[in-house]
Order: C-alpha cells, then structure tokens, then sequence
C-alpha cells in the first residue's frame, strides 16, 4: 500500500509538470511531423503520396544525328534523332513530377549551371548519340555531370537515360537474334524483311510493355494485410523509434527523483518511517512503470489520429508496451544507482540516454539507404532500446508471436540484470 | 575581476567535469564511426547490394538467364537460399534475410514458345525502400528478359514466314529448340552492350578524396549535432550560477552586465570551438576528410559555426530555470537543427517544400558549407553566404540573451 502511495505521489508530480509533458508527449510527436512534412504526407495518403523531390536538370542535346532510317515514325519529321527522343522523353508531362528541366546549347553552359548550384544533374547527350544507339557504336554514352552531395535525383535521372537507350538496345539486340536466327536456319534474309521484322517487334514491344515488366508481386506473409507504402513505413518506424527514445528518458527522469529527494532530505525522513528502502524502491519503480505506459498510450492513439500510424493487435501491442516499460523503468534505476547528486545526471541524460537512444535509432536514420539501415538495426541490438523498438516494429509488421515474445524475452532480461544491478547498489547505498 | 578572468573559471569547471568530455568529443568520434560505417564507410564495407533469389528449375534457360542479366547489376545480387521451399522463401523476404525472391514457373520459356505471356511472380516487401528499390531493379532487368523473349519469338516468326514450307504447320520451322537458342543469343547480346551513361562530378576532388570512405557528410553532421549536445554543461553552469545566487554576487562587483555575458559567451565559445577543431583534425587526419584542402575556408565556417552555437549556449543557460531545463533545450535544439539540417537524413531525400524550409536554417547553412569544402572542393567563397548568414543569427540570439538577463537582472 505505501508502495503505491509512494507511486501516486510521483506519477501527479509528472503529469503537473508542463515541462515534462511536453517532454513526454509534445517533442516525440512534433519530431515525427517533421518527418511527416519532410516526406510530404501521412501514412493515410495515398502510397504515391510519398513526395520524392523534383530534380532540376540542365539538358544539352548534342546529339548529330546522321541516321539511316526514321526513328521515330510517330512525327513528320524524319530527321529525329536519338537524342531529340531522349531530349522529349525528359520534358514529356509524365516526367514533370520528377525532372524540372532547362534546355541549354553547350555541354559547357549545362556543367557551369551546376557549378553554380542552379542545377543538381547535367544531361550532356554527345555528338555520336544516334550512332551508339542505332549500331552500338561506342563513344555515344551521355553524360551525367551531378553534385557530389546528390544521390537521388542523378539516380532517378540515370534510370531515365537507361530506359531510353533500353529501348533502342531492344532493337538491336533483336536484329542481331533474327539475323543469327535465320542465317543459322540456313535462311539468306533480305533487308526489307528484316526491317518489315524488326517494325513487326517495335509495334509488339510497345503494345506489351509496362512499367513492371513481367513482374507480378506478392507481399510477404504476415504483410499481405497491411495496405501500407513506404511513407507509411517511415513515418511509423519514426514514431516507433521516438517513442522508444523518450520513454527511456522518461525512465531515467523518474528514477532521477530518487536523487532529487534524497538532496531534498524527503528520502531520509521516510526512512525515519516504518517504511522500507525495498518498498521505496518498489513505490518509485511503479510510479516510473506506470508514467512510461501512460506515456506510451497516449503517444501511440496521438499518432494514429495524427499521422494514422496502425499499430497492430492490442495483445502484440501490449506485450511490447509492457516490456519496454519495465526495460524503461529499470533502465532509469539502473543507471541513478550510479550517480550521487542530480547534477551529474545531466551527463547521463546528455550522453547515456542519448547515446543509447541514438544507436537504438540508427536504423531510422538511415532508412534512405539499404544497406545502412540493414546494419543499423543489427548494431541497434546492443542496446535495450533496440530490442524495444524491433517489438515494436514487429507488431506493427504483425509478425508472429513468437518472434515477438523472443524481443520481449530479451527485454525482461535487460530488465532483469539491471533491476538487480540497480537495486542492491542503491540497498547498499541507503543501507 | 574581468570578462576573461569569468571565461577562465567556466572553462575550469568544464575541464573538472571530465564526464562532459564524453559527449564533446567521445560521442561525435563513435557516432562519426559509426554513421559513416554504416554509410559504406572504411572504404569498401563488402558488397552491399541487396540479396535476392531466383528461384525455380534452376537447369530452365529462363532461370540462367535471370541470373546472368542480374550479374551486372549495382543494385541486387543473386544469393543462394538454404532452402528452395515456397514457404521458407516467403518467410526468408518476412524475416529480411533476403530482400525479394523472383520465381522462375516451371514451363516459362515453352510457355513463352507458345505464344503466352507469363508473369515472373516476386515476393517482396514494397512498403519497405529496400524492397522498392529491388523490386524497381527486377522490373527493369524483367524487361530485357522479355525483350529476348519477344526477339526470340520475333525470329520464330521471320523463320516461319522465310523459311521453305515444310507441311501445313509452318511453326514447325523453328523448333523450341531453336527458339531457347535464339533466346540466348538475345541475352548474351543484352550482356554486351555499352554502358549508356558516363557520371562525372562537379568537384575538384577525386573521388577518393571526395567520399573519404564514407565519412564526408557524416563527419560535419555529427559535428553540428554535438556541438550543440556539448553546450548542456556549459549552459549548465549559468543556471547553476543563479541557483546558487553566485550570480547576484558577480553583479555586486566591478563586472558589468554585458562583461558577465560576454565571460560566460567567450567560455562556451572556446569550448565548442576547440571541440569543433579537435573533430576537424580527427576528421582530416584519421577519416581524410578533406577539410585541410582549403584550410581558410574550414576555418571560416567552424568560426562563424562556432559563434552561432555559442550563441545559442547562452540564450539556453539565460532562459533555463534549472538544469533539467538547459539539458532539455539542448536536446531539443539539437534533435531540431540537426534534423532540420539534414544531419540524420540528407535533405536529397525530403520533400522539395521541406528542403526549401530546411535550407532556411543554420544547420543546414553549416552542413552545407563545410560540404562546400570537403566534397565539392571549393574555396572560401564558396562559405561566404552561410557565414554571413551565421554571425547574423549568433548576434540576434545573443542579442535576445542580453536583453532576456537584463530583465531577470533588474
């Protein structure tokens, strides 16, 4: 009972405290809108929704032409080249969500104009472009002169030029099966058939082809329920991991009021009382249990109204939200039974949590790059913040629940070692 | 006693606290490290392409095929799975051990001889960016293997239509056989050609010099983070100051108003300035970050950074009530302009109405500047504009630091 007094006592004075409610509740949700806005939505948009930024492009087209044949039966005009073909492809309307370009009429104007920073990527289609294309002739490869910070838009626009050339590549590649193909059936072909061959596989191309290809896809198991795109991924995973960040702060900004009360002298008197350090500790490790779980409630019905985050089933979700309010709260205790005065629990706040929490975030960070994300969440693992964040996510995947109470499991050890640990330091302390 | 003498005292109770050492200079060197690993850092971090499979009769064409066009791709790679069943292969894509599986049906090329259109089946998680980038790569390889596919069937045809007639079924001209052959001629061909691009840079800077393994964003990244971490003991001792009312005492004697302000801001100056020059050395000497290409200009922008950080110190130790709060403000000013700036996530990857909001801030000013030099290779002008940009900023926030003390004060 004086366990639970002791709990009340410290969960009122968390929740009066306007600092630390912003704190708890206001920052963790701020900082998943500011991912919100950065990737232009919430997780209930659309999946196109996800804003990818538009590249802005500089474009000379060099291209001399000097082709044989029409490329492009669809205008009148039979001088077309491989770069007009390209050159169009990039101010086509189908591309203006992706390339802002500008035309100039030198490679070195197009180089200038991203030396500038006016630009992010130069297309500079040289002189022997058509050539390339048609007869595979080399020297015809156009070049792509970007900023060395960028990855993205050079990419999206590298993607394009290889598209383009793919489809010229696709002719060629079948002229040469055909004419292997014939002269190895012993068949002497004129160019007329081969050319009347090689309109009859254009005209079949450009009916069948797609953006996918031939892919069909599925999604795993376990996610073929979830409507979700990347947007909602990101800004999920964000969520996930600043909640597990502040929920361990808050761990530790509880456990803090140990100190804080035994600098005021209010620990001492009730150690005058008939009550026990041990029911003390259970009283301030409730209270702390108590303040991550509500913390973690609220932060999850925010988001889901605010950014339609879906957390998953309520008894994944509760396995998880326990765990981690347990490995939070033992987390706090373990870490005050180190310190003597709250002034140099800054130093814990400022490199402990913050060091522990960034790791355990380092996937998050890095979710822009694959294989940086991928090591992210293995070195994430180190720290119980990690495991926290993976339940998480695992319930948000729906994965099974086995996988789930293996990350649980993990946490209640952390929890474990670092209760005990804490524990009979501060018994030792206020013995 | 003088402004000097007051900077003195805060840099010795900076330097006794030697836990703060761990997050001005510990923290920003472990989390370079490991930013910048985890970026492909130390050069070359082994292959780093995402890991799929293709599954199916692994003698059928279409599967050797597939795994030839995937060879050169930058993007994928083709693994071996410990297990060829369709359960474990789903639940390998579930578990992420391997980012998408492709599956080859039984039949696909007779199917495709047959006049079909058959569709290669791929798992993969597309709400994930490592499964749209594969799935992104698969499609675009898919299309050249239908691309043979239909080159294959295109000579079939011009076989049928040339070829002498042998009986009334002038498909029989060109056998399955044949068409698997002519299949692989067309992707043999898809191998050989050209690369169609040429990627150059806007840099005076090799490749090399400019990447520096890995580390040349992480490295001005964590230094704007955790300059601005560092100021939590810093502003720490202003609150202190004023809890233990040494303040009020400072104020009876021969100290102005400005001068206390001034002692206090030169402190934090010299603090984060030699930690951002100790980062800078770390960087360029261990890292090759190429920070000493244009020393001047590194120099500049970790002054002007410097001011600004200071700056910011100060207004948090004047406007703190306790020291919870000053370790609050920073952490929040931290997780705010290093976000904002594109510490965490580079700001290519953001929406372009975020990138224009976020290029209105000095972190981003900072991080841009000294990418300016170790990545574009570019001399002081080119810091110029952020500078300029940060000493307004510092001289506004101290501006409101003095007026904030001034009203406390009075």
């Amino acid at each position: 009972m004086k366990a639970l007094d002791i709990a009340l006592k410290d969960l009122r004075h968390s929740f009066t405290s306007l600092f630390g409610l912003m704190f708890m509740f206001a920052i963790p949700l701020l900082m998943v809108g500011l991912f919100t806005v950065a990737f232009g939505g919430t997780s209930t948009s659309k999946p196109q929704a996800f804003s990818i930024p538009v590249t802005k492009v500089v474009l000379a087209n060099l291209d001399a032409g000097d082709q044989t044949h029409d490329l492009d039966p669809t205008d009148t005009d039979p001088s077309t080249t491989a770069g007009d073909i390209l050159a169009h492809l990039f101010t086509s309307d189908e591309l203006t969500s992706l390339v802002a370009v500008t035309t100039v009429a030198s490679a070195d104007e197009a180089r200038t104009a991203v030396d500038k920073r006016m630009a992010e990527v130069a297309v500079i289609i040289p002189p022997a472009f058509t050539k390339a294309c048609v007869e595979g002739a080399a020297g015809g490869a156009v070049e792509v002169y970007q900023d060395p910070t960028l990855t993205l838009g050079p990419g999206i626009v590298r993607a394009i030029i290889s598209q383009s050339v793919d489809e010229f590549t696709s002719v060629r590649v079948m002229q040469a099966t055909l004419t292997k193909g014939l002269t190895t059936a012993g068949i002497a072909p004129s160019p007329e058939k081969v050319a009347q061959a090689v309109q009859r596989f254009i005209n079949e191309t450009i009916k069948t082809q797609n953006t996918s290809g031939s892919l069909e896809v599925e999604a795993p198991p376990m996610k073929q329920q979830k409507s979700a795109s990347i947007l909602a991924t990101i800004l999920a995973v964000s969520m996930a991991g600043m909640m597990v960040f502040y929920v361990f702060y808050t761990g530790t900004a509880g456990a803090e009021s140990i100190l804080l009360e035994q600098e005021q002298g209010t620990l001492q008197r009730l150690f005058t009382t008939r009550t026990a350090p041990t029911t003390v500790m259970q009283g301030k490790m409730l209270a702390i249990l108590l303040t991550t779980i509500i913390q973690m409630i609220v932060l999850m019905l925010a988001s889901a109204l605010a950014f339609g985050i879906r957390w998953g089933g309520i008894l994944p979700i509760a396995i998880a939200l326990v765990s981690t309010g347990l490995c939070a709260s033992a987390f706090g205790i373990f870490l005050m039974s180190f310190l003597k005065t709250t002034r140099q629990a800054g130093v814990v706040f400022g490199g402990v949590v913050t060091a522990t929490g960034m790791l355990a975030l380092v996937s998050v960070f890095t979710m822009s790059v694959p294989s940086a994300a991928r090591l992210g969440q293995q070195i994430a693992l180190f720290v119980p913040q990690g495991w926290s964040l993976l339940a998480f996510r695992q319930v948000m995947d729906g994965a099974p629940v086995g996988r789930l109470l293996t990350s649980a499991a993990v946490l209640l050890a952390w929890t474990a070692v670092m209760f005990l640990i804490g524990r009979t330091r501060m018994a030792r302390r206020f013995a | 006693m003088s402004a000097f003498d007051l900077m003195i005292k805060d840099l010795r109770q900076i330097l006794r606290d030697r836990k703060s050492l761990m997050f001005i200079l510990i923290m920003p060197i472990a989390f370079t490290l490991l930013f910048g690993f985890a970026f492909g850092g130390y050069g070359s971090p082994g292959d780093t392409r995402l890991q799929i499979v293709v599954a199916g009769d692994s003698a059928a064409p279409a599967h050797a095929a597939l795994t030839d066009l995937l060879e050169s791709s930058t993007v994928v790679r083709t693994v071996t799975p410990a297990s060829l069943d369709d359960e474990a292969l789903r639940a390998s894509v579930r578990d992420g051990k391997v980012t998408a599986v492709v599956l080859i049906p039984t039949g696909f090329l007779r199917s495709c001889y047959d006049g079909a259109d058959p569709v290669l089946p791929c798992i993969v998680d597309v709400a994930s960016s490592n499964g749209t980038t594969a799935r992104s790569e698969l499609a675009n390889v898919c299309i050249r293997l239908m691309n043979a596919v239909q080159a294959a069937r295109a000579t079939a045809v011009a076989v049928r239509d040339l070829a002498p007639s042998s009986g009334p079924d002038k498909l029989s001209a060109f056998t399955f056989e044949q068409f698997v052959t002519a299949f692989e001629s067309a992707i043999a061909a898809w191998k050989n050609q050209p690369v169609p691009v040429a990627v150059t840079m806007s840099s005076k800077l090799t490749e090399e010099q400019r990447n520096a393994g890995g580390f040349a964003h992480t490295s001005p990244s964590m230094m704007l983070q955790f300059s601005i971490a560092g100021l939590m003991s810093a502003a720490g001792i202003i609150v202190e100051e004023r809890k233990s009312r040494t303040l009020a005492r400072l104020m009876t004697t021969r100290l102005s108003r400005p001068g206390i302000l001034l002692g206090h801001y030169l402190a934090m100056f010299t603090q984060v300035f030699a930690q951002l020059v100790m980062l800078v050395l770390f960087a360029a000497l261990v890292l090759h970050v190429q920070y000493l290409h244009a020393p001047f200009a590194t120099l500049l922008v970790t002054l002007c950074s410097t001011a600004f950080v200071a700056a910011i110190g100060l207004l948090i130790g004047i406007v703190s009530r306790s020291e919870e709060q000053g370790i609050a403000f920073s952490l929040i000013l931290m997780f705010v302009l290093a976000g904002l700036g594109g510490a965490w996530v580079p700001l290519q990857f953001t929406g372009t109405a975020f990138q224009k909001l976020a290029r209105a801030t000095p972190g981003a000013w900072i991080i841009n500047a000294y990418e300016n030099v170790v990545q574009r290779g570019l001399g002081v002008s080119s810091v110029l504009l952020s500078c300029t940009l940060l000493l307004v900023c510092a001289i506004a926030l101290a501006v409101l630091a003095a007026l904030r003390f001034r009203r406390q004060s009075a």
